[in-house]
């Protein structure tokens, strides 16, 4: 350290160094133009955690964070003049790059049967804008009866609309939000709105958490700045201590430019971060610099000031960055990429302030201002001297507060949900409100199912376990692929419910190639599916439970090992009994969808188990009729008469007729005979519909005699039409030719391919597990970070003292720091975030500094009281120690101020530690020293320069002439 | 006044009179003419039949084929889907813009669907309904001349008043020799390009010409593209009216 000394106080060397710095800083300044922004939300996930993993994984699938989802709250979200802006905003959003599909209830798809004519009118669910009150009482009463539209697109109350807006391949999630914000304010500039889904929150996050560094931390400088100037007295010597650190925070982001690392949410906070913690260094290089200049020439001042400070300014400064490296246990990316720059960043003002500082001090010949005189110091004096003085009092004291915050501390929670990444009353929080309120919820917990999604069978799994789940209290509603199959199928058979074979499954699939809505349900390659199960709560304490229920009924509801059992086969009685439990539980699902109480799952079997009572011949003879008079008939009947004799004819025979009778009853009926074209074109064509038709009727008539047996109230109107519809189409799905049985007990050791035993993979996931999970990952990181490094802290301060014992009174008051502050956070509620597991790191970087600093200042002649000692330490290091403390308390106070949740609490925990930490430093040191010196003995300072006990800051107004005569001794 | 600005201003004014004049949305008569000999161009057969390849390629995933059979009689067209498997056998009859009758070979039955969404991609293409059905533009849309040279001219086509049209401006590169679209540039309504159609290598039979392939780019979806290559093409062959009817369908 002398020849290192000696070294920078030649001006040649000084020169040198002021160059190098200069061009380093200048190239550093060039790369950090150049550091890119990183928001990618999935980034700070924890891929190791299987959770975690999984949700990463479903996500990038499926596509799930790639919803912006913006809220519109109106008087009336069914006017002519609301639906008009609204569908001139969904066409200007499909029609811009980076949306890859914009839907409201202005370009839904809508299917609508026509008696008339027969088959289906597509067209969009508000085709035309209504213009007369008939009009828009029609419409209104249309998309209030529509289950799959009600809660998604609209309110129940029609007062606030929704749009879906998903993210087009590669697009950026800022940019997005930026245009899809955009377009809505100027379509909807007076309307309340709420803008959810992962890009807006996401956006937000890092929006909140710049907007407010970049407002803070000026502030937050400013502050450190004045408590730097008053305290130094001196604009120069401030400007130095302040000038390295700005220099290392420079360098520090050159190097991210330079290796191309962007700056996320975490590392945003890093120029505060390191200003606060590599400050200190300068401040402890000029403040013993400041003293010595008054005693000695600058060369022997800054000689002895680098031999006394350099060996505790560099091991403090290591023991930071040992706190700092120990992210590198971390599981999550972006914190490990924190750690590392925020290390490099603290050696880089670690080396300044042992270079650039004092050769910048030698070559401007800074002396400062000579040593004040005031309380200060006294009160150092007296707090350092207490515990020698009032030993049993402050030791009691100190063990109650350990005792009383480690009950605390046990209360720390480190359950995580969305509260965790945004304040209340915030714009996520308020659509959160928005979307719970009127759309039945915004959290998600999905549930990926890997199998064969053309196969009829595997689409009826999804179903029941659908059915099974929406029943769940506090789940809203389930969006799968079976009910996007169901719905397409309506279109083009009739009916809505899953077709009977995988050729029309598949065929049906081709219809919805394309919908960017579909691709959130089921992979391309029809692999894999999700289903999207809404909770109407988002509160952990709420969503755990439910969820736990959801891992249960997803792992009983579901055939995992299958065989495909005909209806007809060996085990038909276990396949009616299985389509029975699925018809009762898709009733009772129909049953919550449209708000109408079902009976129990066994009464709804056993009344599905029952014969049927109702005639359906009436009915089929009517659908047949319309269907004979249809243009979706291909052979044209002459007249209602004939069309008449036919349907009579056709009914008579039942619904499955071989062809010999239908063409005899058709020739019949026509008084044709039976190889006339027209017989045969008509029987040719109404095979399959005679068939479907008696099938419908007789469902439709069983589902109304079912509801007026079992005392249902059916909604009124168009709603009580599809309540009936849904109700017969569960009814139908008794006839289903086969079905999922799990393997039969003799076949069940048999190899999969022998006994055609097939698997469904069921993985539970969503924001809730993936928060489940985070959690996890957040306490193993948090108590490996803390261990680390309070583990590294120690083996350097055995190695600085040269004592196991003495290294252990070093990490002391570090200890009662943290117990203090996760009491605190075990009190008022704080729970372990990512943020706040960032803690340790930072207490132990931070206040092992004090620790080092007072027992390299403890120091008095052999055998003298140990309080004179104290009070040593407490006049050279107290006041560094103190404005240490304070800079840093108030950089990290002024984060509380702002809206970013996460740096509101690691701020104000970080600025609580650091009052914490000085004082149980002045305090814990003390009580537990026995001895009169643990730093060196004065051989490392050089004989020419005798060793200074004057204050090792120009705050020392110490005017205790005895002390002083004994210190200069 | 200087002399040396009066001098640049009347330099400058036919300059600037055209410049405003482009901006004009009205039409001009030799726009019109060019307009109306392209479409009567592209409408000469009286039956066409066609068997295409269509890829389609969205960002972010693997390429998809089709196979397609189309046949055309005045205003009917029928096409069968050749490829792929699930979909062989599929047949849309569309006798009117908002009549269409689909063949579903796994359900066994003729679908009527009166659709009055056409304006979207169907099947995930970057074509939508319209694209493929719009053969007439002079009825609609007003032309003029932006460019003439020598084996090339450049029509934009702009919306008549009081027409509901798919596109707001639709500006066509043209073919002189044989009067056929190039290039043809789409705009919504606020004139933002919003797609490009190429139509390259026209081949001809008598005076009646198609080109080999056609490519939809969708510049608000990523790029998002679709090319349909034509495998085989026979004009003017006698088709019966019967296989333009929902019975044929069903055999």
């Amino acid at each position: 350290m002398q020849a290192f000394a000696h070294l920078l106080v030649r001006r040649a060397t000084a020169w040198t160094i002021v160059l190098a710095v200069v061009l380093l800083s200048l190239a550093s300044l060039f790369f950090a133009s150049r550091v890119d922004r990183d928001d990618d939300v999935l980034s700070f996930l924890p891929r190791e955690n299987p959770e975690v993993g999984v949700f990463y994984d479903v996500s990038k699938r499926f596509g799930s964070l790639d919803i912006a989802l913006v809220g519109i709250s109106t008087d009336d979200a069914l006017s002519p003049e609301f639906l008009t802006r609204l569908r001139d905003l969904t066409k200007r959003l499909n029609e811009t790059d980076g949306v890859g599909y914009a839907m409201t209830l202005t370009n839904m798809d809508d299917f609508v049967a026509d008696p008339q004519k027969g088959g289906i009118t597509n067209d969009y669910l508000v085709g035309k804008i209504p213009e007369t009150p008939e009009e828009r009482a029609a419409l209104r009463e249309k998309v209030l009866s529509l289950d799959h539209v009600v809660g998604n697109l609209i309110s129940a109350d029609g007062k606030a609309a929704l749009l879906y807006c998903f993210a087009g391949h590669g697009a950026d999630q800022k940019v997005l939000a930026q245009k899809v914000r955009a377009a809505v304010e100027e379509a909807f500039p007076r309307e309340a709105k709420f803008w959810g889904g992962a890009p807006f929150i996401s956006t937000y996050i890092y929006g909140v958490t710049q907007d407010d560094m970049r407002r803070l931390a000026p502030w937050a400088v400013l502050v450190i700045v004045l408590i730097t100037v008053i305290s130094f007295r001196d604009v120069i010597g401030a400007g130095l201590a302040l000038l390295s650190t700005a220099l290392g925070i420079v360098m520090s982001l050159g190097l991210m430019g330079a290796l191309g690392v962007p700056v996320d949410v975490i590392l945003g906070s890093l120029p505060v971060i390191l200003f606060a913690l590599g400050s200190a260094y300068a401040v402890h290089i000029l403040s013993r610099y400041y003293t010595l200049a008054h005693e000695h020439d600058r060369e022997t001042a800054l000689v002895r000031t680098i031999c006394e400070m350099g060996p505790p300014v560099l091991a403090s400064g290591l023991m930071t960055v040992a706190g700092l490296l120990s992210f590198l246990l971390m599981d999550i990316g972006p914190l490990r990429t924190f750690g590392v720059f925020a290390a490099v960043g603290i050696l880089i003002t670690l080396a300044l302030s042992l270079t650039f500082v004092p050769a910048v001090a030698y070559l401007v010949k800074l002396k400062g201002r000579p040593a004040a005189k005031g309380g200060v110091v006294r009160l150092h004096e007296w707090l350092c001297t207490l515990p020698q003085r009032r030993r049993v009092l402050v030791g009691a004291s100190l063990g109650a507060l350990a005792l009383g915050s480690a009950l605390f501390v046990g209360k720390i929670e480190s359950r995580m949900d969305n509260a965790a990444f945004f304040s209340k009353n915030s714009p996520p929080d308020q659509a959160e409100t928005f979307l719970r309120d009127g759309f039945g919820g915004s959290l998600f917990v999905q549930i990926q199912v890997e199998g064969d999604m053309t196969d009829p069978v595997v689409l009826r799994e999804i179903q029941a376990l659908a059915d099974r789940l929406v029943v769940l209290p506090h789940v809203s509603s389930v969006n799968h692929v079976g009910a996007v199959v169901a719905q397409i199928n309506e279109a083009m058979e009739g009916d809505r419910r899953i077709p009977d074979t995988a050729a029309k499954v598949k065929l049906l699939y081709g219809f919805l190639e394309g919908k960017k809505a579909v691709t959130q349900l089921v992979t391309d390659d029809r692999k894999k599916a999700l289903l999207q199960v809404k909770l109407d709560t988002s509160v952990a304490s709420e969503t755990e439970p439910v969820l736990e229920r959801i891992r249960e009924v997803a792992s009983t509801a579901i055939t995992t090992k299958y065989t495909v059992a005909e209806a007809k086969g060996a085990r038909k009685d276990e396949v009616t009994a299985r389509a029975r439990a699925l018809a009762a539980a898709r009733m009772r699902a129909v049953g919550k969808a449209f708000g109408t109480p079902m009976p129990e799952q066994p009464d709804l079997e056993a009344r599905l188990a029952a014969p049927a009572k109702a005639d359906a011949s009436e009915a089929t003879r009517a659908a047949l009729t319309r269907f004979l008079g249809s243009e979706e008939c291909s052979v044209e009947l002459e007249g209602p008469e004939a069309i008449d004799k036919v349907a009579r004819a056709l009914t008579a025979l039942g619904s499955r007729p071989d062809e010999a009778k239908l063409a005899e009853a058709i020739a019949a009926a026509l008084d044709k005979p039976v190889g006339d074209t027209l017989v045969t074109d008509l029987a040719d064509t109404v095979d399959r519909p005679l068939e479907e038709i008696w099938r419908r009727s007789e469902a439709m008539a069983r589902a109304k005699e079912f509801a007026l047996d079992a005392k249902i109230a059916a909604p009124a109107g168009l709603k009580g039409e599809r309540f009936y519809a849904a109700i017969a189409a569960a009814w139908m799905d008794l006839d289903v030719p086969a079905l999922a049985l799990p393997p039969a007990a003799g076949a069940a050791g048999a190899e999969p391919s022998t006994s055609g035993e097939q698997k469904l993979a069921v993985a539970v996931t969503g924001l809730p597990v993936m928060h489940a999970g985070l959690s996890r990952s957040v306490a193993s990181n948090h108590w490996k970070s803390l261990f680390f490094a309070l583990g590294f802290v120690l083996l350097l301060m055995v190695g600085l003292f040269r004592s196991f014992w003495s290294g252990l009174l070093g990490v002391l008051p570090i200890m009662l720091t943290m117990a203090v502050i996760y009491g605190g956070m075990g009190l008022l509620g704080v729970p372990l975030d990512i943020g706040t597991s960032m803690l340790p790191s930072l207490i132990i970087g931070a206040g092992v500094d004090y620790a080092v600093h007072l027992m390299v200042a403890w120091s008095s002649p052999e055998k003298s009281p140990l309080a004179e000692a104290a009070t040593t330490a407490a006049r050279r290091a107290g006041p560094a120690i103190w404005m240490s403390a304070w800079m840093v308390a108030a950089g990290f106070f002024v984060l509380t101020l702002g809206e970013a949740r996460p740096l509101k609490n690691v701020g104000g925990l970080t600025a609580a530690a650091m009052v914490a930490a000085a004082l149980a430093t002045m305090l814990v040191i003390p009580l537990f020293a026995r001895k009169t010196r643990y730093y060196g003995d004065g051989t490392r300072i050089p004989s020419a320069a005798p060793a200074s006990d004057a204050s090792d800051t120009v705050l020392d107004t110490s005017t205790s002439p005895s002390l002083n005569e004994r210190g200069s001794r | 006044m200087s002399t040396a600005f009066r001098g640049w201003l009347s330099a400058s004014a036919p300059l600037l009179a055209a410049l405003l004049w482009a901006g004009h949305a009205g039409a001009d008569a030799p726009g019109d003419k060019a307009l109306k000999a392209m479409e009567e161009a592209m409408n000469r057969a009286k039956t066409q039949y066609y068997e295409y390849e269509v890829v389609n390629k969205e960002p972010g995933k693997d390429e998809k084929k089709m196979g397609l059979k189309v046949y055309i009689k005045g205003e009917k067209r029928l096409t069968e889907f050749t490829a792929p498997a699930d979909m062989k056998g599929t047949k849309v009859l569309i006798l009117s813009p908002t009549q269409m009758y689909v063949y579903l070979p796994a359900f066994g039955k003729i679908r009527r669907i009166a659709s009055h969404v056409t304006d979207q991609g169907f099947m995930g293409l970057a074509f939508s309904q319209d694209d493929l059905a719009t053969q007439a533009y002079a009825a609609f849309y007003d032309a003029q001349l932006a460019a003439d040279a020598a084996a090339e001219q450049t029509l934009v086509a702009t919306a008549k008043a009081g027409q509901t049209v798919p596109h707001g401006k639709i500006e066509f590169k043209v073919q002189k020799d044989k009067n056929l679209p190039t290039e043809i540039k789409y705009y919504n309504a606020a004139g933002k390009h919003v797609k490009t159609e190429t139509r390259t290598t026209y081949d001809c039979q008598s005076n009646i010409c198609s080109p080999q392939e056609l490519k939809m780019v969708d510049h608000t979806k990523g790029g998002h593209w679709t090319k349909m290559i034509r495998k085989a093409w026979k004009v003017n062959e006698e088709m019966s009216d019967d296989l333009f009817s929902k019975r044929s369908l069903e055999k």
